[in-house]
């Protein structure tokens, strides 16, 4: 009652108080005890403005009618309705939910006076001082009824309304400065002057019911469209009755704050309702969002696992054949092909292998952290499937690369011995057509003793030729051998040309022994040969022999891989070149024995009869040994420019090294420092994720210095360039470390994350975590990231646990022991450590949560319909509830009705039983 | 996992139907990583005074629970009038530490003053 005095001083501007008061908004102490400002002030005011006492009355009358029409009654004349105190009291209990005492039933004025003095001592015994005598209200005074009707409004619709343990008022206030927060134009300080453009009201409106006005078209502008508008709208679709005319709310300077406040009161209550399911349904969404998530990762785990197991597939086959089709071109070809899949076929793979893995744990953290069960991939598609899977590839790919080089040697060697083989071949028979023929030609049997003598001779000269040939046949063979140990592909060829040839060699021996025997024979018969041409024939023989051998020494093929052997070959050439001018001085004695034996018959003027001990002819001599004179040069050439070829190899070598020496080193110690960062965390996790990410970013920076020496190795595998002395770094070493680097990398950045999610989720301090975490390393003798049981009973001790070292103390251990490894690894992992560190904090009652809310959506029902899911749900989440519910099997049987209680608990692994 | 410690408990709950709840509430299971284990108790239900929250449970009806998944447990149970339950009091009950940790987190050295900290002590023995 005196509030409402107590405010109208405010009115005419007269306490001093108020005044103080009204400057500085709604101060606490001020409105806590509105209604109980003392009394003489009333007495010494007691005058009430009549537009706003017009505004009451209205205001007022229409808020009692909201009530009373509950229980099929209402009022028209606000002083004289309540005169008897019957409808009073029928008031009270609508708005109070509580019986009052019966009343009398007497129409007198002290029935009357009974009657409302009940209803003020109902009031009073709500806490509430009043300032009004029953018989004022009996007679129908006005001012006194209204102030009676404001207390009842402000104990019974507004004082509930304490948001953070505010003032009725204040709280009123609050929230409606919450609500209307977000919207353009509206600025509630008060109750009069901020809701006067009628903004405020349809912000109120639109916040809650989006779907019944387009707050965009509204304007500052037109408040008296605004206000009828949301008067309308509240009245159509709220149930909220008219209390406030548009017109006196907006042409008043100020209009009366307590029907406003009344009016907006009603808003609140027509919409906690609403804000109560919506609070509900948003616990709800959260809860199933997280599990939708967790199934959207488990369906992308096993895509990205089956992709990953098909490629692993289809590739080992490729990598186990070790066959070639035996020819260079075709063994090049794949050396390309294996290079194309270390380079860009393997890695993102790799990355591939690396993200599952970072997945499943950050999955299986999620999972742990939301009490959800952990997630158990497809048969065949676990982490250890993959790692099995890869280690296969890896296996698979080992020594791939050494065996292709090593064919393609081998085919290199093969290509080079043929060409020999056959150049050999040519050689030798050329040298062996006709021999046969002659060998056993008949000559032997008509001829004269002199040329009997003479052949002879030449047979002894043969001898020696075919003594010296042997030499060569025996190469030939030679080669033959070890194209048949190097698995020639057309060995056949090579075979059969052998075998005739050295059976032909053979016949060629028996058929000489022969023919030595005839003539030795006949020898006796044989005059003596001119000494000349028999001197000749000796030189020349050995001599035409040397010739070809130097000669075909210098057109020899050379097959080599170092800067020694060149400089070998270099050197034996240049000793060859030293025997040259004895060479000379040999074919200028055989050449004159041959002018001299001339001279003698020019001197005898004889005819020079052909030399009956040999064939070779002095052109033949000369002209092969002119051969030989221009074959040296071109000899030296090719030597030096195979020592270019030989030098530059080296630098190549060296190229490669001296990268691979500034690589291999630089990945070393990036590994190191991975180690470090491994085992130590300095700083927040937040610095350390920043350090790693740090390290990840240099170590893609460094990619193009790796593409560079795959560039260098290339240049050496195109140059057959097979072993490099500068380097003790491969190719493949360098790769399989950086890969490693890659993969470890990523890993533990996975792993800070998720603990720096852990640590959110779990609601612990950096401080605590690092804590735990140096507790736990420091018992981590082994730097294995996990703890045995008798590390771990240390630990737990160091961190304050009372395990004591007796029965009770083993005991203790072993129930902490069962709960922090119920599947019995025998081993404590960080994460299982750190989730029974605090699992205190992050116990809380969710399946009691989840059931509350779905309990509130369902109106309080024991089960719910999918029509109230799809109302209060967004549609793919009522759709997942509808799919996973089972039918209410309670009490009554509804058709449809769902059991949201077994599924909440179902969600986190318990049960009522 | 040695249970030797833990004594095992067997208790027998009975109900008259089915319709009857057991009245109390199971979490964990292997798929859950918690030990399968009685979450709460209502009063003046069979499970009353027998089963306490925290408990373990190691056999259902003769079976070693401690492999089996929360579902299994459960129908055994629901389908069940006379339960042999064998029990680890108090597994789940929460142990915490009594005093406060042992600092291993790299803290500042207390630095000994320069001066004092010459290698000798004032009566003239070596420090080490």
């Amino acid at each position: 009652m005196s509030a409402y005095h107590y405010e109208s001083n405010e009115h005419n501007g007269i306490s001093s108080k108020q005044q103080r008061a009204g400057s500085g908004g709604y101060s606490q102490q001020n409105s806590v005890d509105e209604y109980m400002v003392p009394e003489e002030e009333w007495e010494r005011e007691a005058v009430l403005d009549p537009a706003w006492e017009r505004q009451q009355k209205k205001t007022f009358t229409a808020w009692c009618n909201s009530h009373l029409r509950k229980v099929g009654t209402s009022i028209e004349n606000i002083e004289e309705d309540f005169q008897n105190g019957l409808k009073l009291m029928l008031l009270l209990e609508v708005i109070s939910n509580e019986q009052l005492p019966k009343p009398d039933r007497g129409r007198m004025r002290f029935h009357k006076i009974a009657n409302v003095n009940k209803a003020l001592d109902f009031i009073a015994s709500k806490g509430v001082k009043l300032m009004v005598g029953a018989e004022e209200i009996v007679d129908g005074n006005l001012k006194m009824t209204l102030g009676m009707i404001w207390t009842i409004i402000l104990r019974f619709a507004i004082q509930d309304i304490s948001v953070e343990e505010m003032s009725a008022k204040e709280g009123l206030l609050l929230w409606c400065q919450r609500k209307t927060s977000p919207y353009k134009n509206v600025n509630v300080q008060n109750f009069h002057t901020s809701f006067k453009d009628g903004l405020a009201f349809c912000a109120l409106i639109h916040r809650h019911r989006p779907d019944l006005l387009d707050y965009n078209k509204l304007t500052k502008d037109d408040p008296l469209t605004n206000l009828n508008l949301a008067f309308d709208i509240a009245e159509k679709h709220l149930d909220i009755p008219k209390m406030l005319d548009a017109e006196e709310i907006n042409n008043s300077i100020k209009a009366d704050e307590k029907v406003v406040m009344t009016y907006v009161s009603s808003y609140y209550h027509a919409f906690s309702t609403t804000q109560k399911a919506e609070q509900a349904a948003s616990r709800i969404c959260k809860v199933l969002s997280i599990n939708q998530e967790n199934e959207q990762m488990m369906v992308e785990y096993e895509g990205l696992a089956s992709d990953l197991l098909e490629w692993i597939k289809e590739k080992r086959p490729w990598l186990e054949n070790r066959a070639t089709d035996n020819t260079l071109d075709g063994t090049q070809a794949k050396l390309g092909d294996f290079r194309d899949y270390c380079r860009s076929q393997k890695p993102p793979k790799l990355s591939q292998k690396a993200k599952l893995e970072t997945d499943f744990n950050t999955l299986q953290t999620r999972l742990r952290l939301s009490n959800r069960p952990a997630f158990t991939p497809t048969e065949g598609k676990l982490i250890a499937d993959i790692v099995e899977a890869w280690k296969g590839l890896e296996l698979a790919e080992k020594g791939f690369e050494d065996w292709l080089l090593r064919e393609l040697r081998r085919l290199e060697r093969l290509d080079h011995l043929v060409k020999k083989f056959q150049h050999k071949c040519d050689i030798h028979e050329e040298w062996s057509n006709g021999k046969i023929d002659l060998l056993q030609s008949t000559d032997l049997k008509q001829c004269s003793l002199n040329d009997l003598r003479a052949l002879s001779r030449r047979h002894l000269a043969f001898e020696s030729d075919l003594a010296a040939h042997q030499d060569r046949v025996e190469q030939i063979a030679a080669i033959a051998q070890e194209l048949n140990v190097l698995g020639y592909e057309q060995i056949t060829n090579v075979n059969q040309r052998c075998q005739k040839l050295c059976n032909e060699w053979d016949e060629l021996g028996d058929l000489t022994q022969k023919r030595r025997l005839a003539l030795t024979e006949a020898e006796k018969i044989v005059e003596l040969i001119d000494s000349l041409f028999l001197e000749y024939a000796k030189k020349a023989a050995p001599y035409l022999n040397w010739l070809d051998g130097a000669r075909e020494d210098l057109i020899d093929m050379f097959f080599i891989h170092t800067l020694d052997e060149i400089c070998g070959l270099i050197e034996a050439h240049n000793q060859f070149k030293a025997t040259l001018g004895e060479a000379d001085a040999e074919y200028k004695n055989i050449i004159r024995l041959v002018e001299d034996a001339q001279q003698k018959c020019r001197d005898n003027n004889l005819d020079l009869s052909p030399n009956p001990y040999t064939n070779i002819q002095p052109d033949e001599i000369t002209s092969k040994w002119n051969e030989v004179q221009t074959l040296v040069p071109q000899r030296d050439q090719d030597l030096q420019s195979e020592y270019a070829k030989q030098q530059q190899n080296e630098r190549f070598r060296i190229q490669f090294a001296q990268k691979a020496n500034v690589v291999g080193p630089w990945i070393e110690r990036q590994h190191e420092q991975l180690q470090q960062l491994t085992f130590q965390v300095v700083g927040t996790l937040e610095q350390h994720q920043k350090k790693l990410e740090t390290m990840e970013l240099n170590v893609t920076q460094y990619r193009p210095h790796i593409d560079e020496l795959e560039k260098y190795n290339q240049q050496i595998q195109e140059c057959m360039i097979f072993e490099n002395r500068h380097t003790p770094y491969t190719m493949e070493v360098v790769r399989v470390a950086w890969e490693q680097l890659h993969t470890q990398l990523t890993r533990q950045i996975a792993e800070i994350k998720n603990q720096i999610y852990t640590l959110e989720k779990k609601g612990i301090s950096e401080e605590q975590m690092n804590e735990f975490r140096a507790a736990f390393a420091h018992f981590d003798k082994s730097r294995s990231r996990r703890l045995d049981p008798k590390e771990f009973r240390s630990c737990l001790i160091a961190c304050g646990y009372n395990i004591r070292e007796d029965r009770q103390g083993d005991a203790d251990f072993q129930r902490i022991m069962a709960n922090v490894d119920p599947t019995h690894t025998g081993f404590v992992t960080f994460e299982s450590f750190l989730d029974f560190m605090t699992r205190e904090c992050s116990e809380e009652d969710s399946v009691d949560q989840l059931t509350l809310a779905f309990k509130t959506l369902s109106a309080d029902k024991p089960y719910i319909t999918a029509e109230e899911l799809k109302r209060e749900l967004p549609a793919n989440q009522a759709e997942w509830c509808i799919q996973r519910m089972k039918p209410y099997t309670g009490v009554e049987d509804v058709p449809g009705a769902y059991d949201y209680k077994t599924f909440s608990s179902a969600l986190y692994g318990e049960s009522d039983l | 996992m040695d249970y030797s410690l833990m004594p095992a408990t067997p208790v027998l709950i009975e109900r008259s139907s089915f319709d009857q709840s057991w009245g109390f509430r199971l979490q964990g299971g292997v798929d859950f990583r918690l030990p399968l284990s009685i979450k709460k108790v209502i009063t003046n239900s069979p499970a009353h005074n027998k089963l306490h929250a925290g408990d373990g449970l190691a056999f259902i009806d003769g079976r070693d629970a401690s492999l089996m998944k929360h579902e299994d447990a459960e129908i055994m149970i629901r389908n069940s009038l006379r339960l042999q339950l064998v029990l680890r009091r108090g597994q789940l009950n929460t142990i915490r530490p009594t005093k406060s940790s042992v600092k291993f987190s790299p803290g500042p050295n207390p630095r000994a003053n320069k001066a004092l900290h010459n290698g000798t002590t004032p009566n003239g023995y070596r420090r080490f």
